[in-house]
């Protein structure tokens, strides 16, 4: 019996030792596919990077949320840009893949800022001499933005992407009310999904989301309706936003029905980098659907009107809502082409 | 004064050795007792052929987890049943009551490989020669190593790199197992083992991480390993 146990035990160490230490991919690479995880203050974070590194160019995907994963963006709607340049997909903390025992209680913006801050200089170290872009969308906004205004953060990058980023809460929740109740009573006018905008205007008229977590949530919710009365193709389904679909369940939970994710989301309402995006010198290139009402264009427009870069754009897609990488991916990856080849 | 000193260190000694003794005679006691406890049914054991068994598995972790699972079980309580039937044939349905202990590890491609150990408690129903199904509960200790290099920020704020960096998870599951017999004759030794399983690991991110498996694999019957400890009869 003891000598079945040492083989045994001999067996799972041969095996682990022969599974856990994988090749590592460190060379630069027209078809890279790697991993690697960084860990920081109780989470540790994996950042997978694909296609081509040799390049020497890093576009940084900052997913939004929070909670949701990198992997939704690892499809079609990189394709191209992987062609061209790495892309780097990073799981936030207690998002997507990455992992850790007890760290619920240490989510927090500030927090995430300085995983970004670490993330970003592993990338510099790893892939020394590469040119690094931040790719933000939705709540990835926020924190890239968190990122870009601390101390001199903005000097690691090239240049930066926001795509229909959430860089201010209040103005995100003001303005996404106010699209709904002028869309809704437009569309009420022409006869479109009358029963489902008139209920959005009557909850809209009566209810301010500045004023608690629960109306803003709420109106989130028929902001996300609001683009499919819109004709704006929509996925509606999580699981796909990490690789694998219980980390997402394990996440959500924690966000939506634990006191530290509850905590964490109120603490994102009042957040705002408005009033010091004029500290972002860096090339900035602002990518907004026309029918988001979640960060409605509102937002791309104060970017404009604060950010304090030389170079700074803002485009609209007609034909997309709050995921414009996912309507209309060619044109999102042709701006995107063009703004890194100019400042790469 | 020094000998005032010596003797109440040679009181604190005596003290401390009758404590000592004390605690120790407790816990020699109450072993004693439970090893009692554990033999005194064993003279009135039958003489039923319990076997161990071991077990190789592959696993697959859903949705991306390939792995393997060796472990072994050892009866220590059977249950044996005779039922006359109305066409007045005995039928004779039977209960292992076992533990097991099992080794496995999981890799899951650009994540980590897992490593895992469980003890266990089940009870094999034995429905015929060539067949019987397990369900058992396993509690566990799991280990994972990141695929990649793994950084951390040093104090200094440099960059440093882990080797076979991970975390610790504790482990809790039940699976239920569905065992046919591969030996045409009635001793059967070999045996194809079907295991799907439900376990959770955790602390993860502050809560529990599920997890759905389904192992297959063969388990062999050690022929000669008989259970030292008691069975029952019931009419």
């Amino acid at each position: 019996m003891k000598c079945t146990c040492i083989h045994i035990i001999s067996i799972v160490l041969l095996g682990s030792l022969l599974t856990g230490c994988k090749k590592e991919f460190t060379r630069l690479s027209t078809n890279a596919n790697e991993i690697f995880w960084v860990t920081n203050n109780g989470a540790d974070m994996p950042v997978r990077v694909m296609g081509n590194t040799a390049s020497k160019v890093i576009i940084l995907i900052i997913h939004g949320g929070p909670g949701d994963g990198s992997y939704d963006y690892t499809d079609y709607k990189t394709s191209r840009l992987r062609e061209k340049y790495g892309v780097a997909f990073w799981d936030q903390r207690n998002a997507g893949s990455a992992s850790g025992n007890n760290n619920m209680d240490r989510l927090s913006l500030s927090q995430m800022i300085s995983d970004l801050e670490v993330i970003i200089k592993v990338l510099k170290t790893r892939y020394d001499g590469a040119s690094i872009f931040l790719y933000a969308h939705s709540f990835g906004g926020l924190l890239a933005a968190g990122y870009l205004v601390k101390d001199s953060n903005q000097n690691n990058l090239k240049g930066w992407i926001e795509i229909d980023g959430a860089h201010n809460y209040p103005l995100c929740n003001a303005s996404s009310r106010k699209m709904l109740m002028d869309t809704a009573t437009s569309e009420v006018g022409k006869g479109n999904y009358i029963s489902q905008w008139q209920n959005i205007l009557n909850y809209c008229s009566s209810h301010d989301p500045l004023s608690s977590y629960e109306i803003s949530s709420q109106t989130e919710t028929f902001a996300h309706n609001a683009e499919s009365y819109m004709g704006i193709k929509q996925k509606n389904s999580f699981l796909p936003l990490a690789e694998d679909p219980l980390d997402q369940l394990v996440n959500y939970y924690n966000l939506y029905h634990t006191s530290s994710g509850n905590d964490f989301l109120e603490s994102l309402e009042s957040a705002d980098y408005s009033n010091q995006l004029y500290k972002i010198k860096i090339p900035s290139l602002l990518l907004w659907g026309q029918f988001d009402f979640t960060v409605p264009p509102v937002i791309g427009l104060d970017g404009m009107a604060n950010l304090g870069s030389s170079y700074k754009k803002l485009v609209l897609f007609p034909h997309s809502g709050h995921h414009p990488m996912e309507t209309d991916t060619d044109l999102v990856e042709d701006e995107i082409i063009s703004f890194i080849d100019i400042f790469k | 004064m020094d000998k005032l000193l010596k003797e109440v260190v040679v009181l604190d000694i005596k003290k401390r050795f009758w404590n000592f003794t004390f605690r120790t005679m407790k816990t020699v006691l109450l072993s004693a007792w439970l090893l009692l406890s554990v033999t005194s049914p064993a003279q009135d054991s039958l003489h039923v052929n319990r076997s161990a068994f071991l077990y190789g598995l592959i696993s697959y972790d859903f949705p991306e987890g390939i792995g393997f699972t060796i472990g072994t079980s050892i009866p220590f309580h059977s249950i044996i049943k005779e039922k006359e039937h109305k066409d007045s044939k005995t039928r004779i349905s039977r209960k292992d009551e076992f533990i097991s202990v099992e080794s496995g590890g999981y890799h899951y491609p650009f994540a980590y490989t897992s490593i895992i150990i469980n003890a266990g408690i089940g009870i094999r129903y034995i429905k015929s020669v060539k067949h019987f199904t397990e369900l058992s509960f396993n509690q566990g200790i799991l280990r994972t190593i990141y695929d990649g290099k793994v950084y951390e920020l040093d104090q200094d704020g440099n960059i440093k790199e882990h080797m076979l960096f991970g975390r610790t998870y504790l482990t809790s599951g039940f699976s239920y197992s569905l065992d046919w017999g591969l030996n045409n004759r009635n001793s059967n030794l070999w045996f194809f083992q079907l295991k799907p399983a439900a376990w959770i690991q955790y602390p993860y991110n502050s809560f529990l991480k599920p997890h759905i498996s389904l192992q297959a694999g063969v388990s062999y019957r050690l022929k000669k390993h008989s259970s030292l400890y008691s069975g029952k009869t019931e009419t």
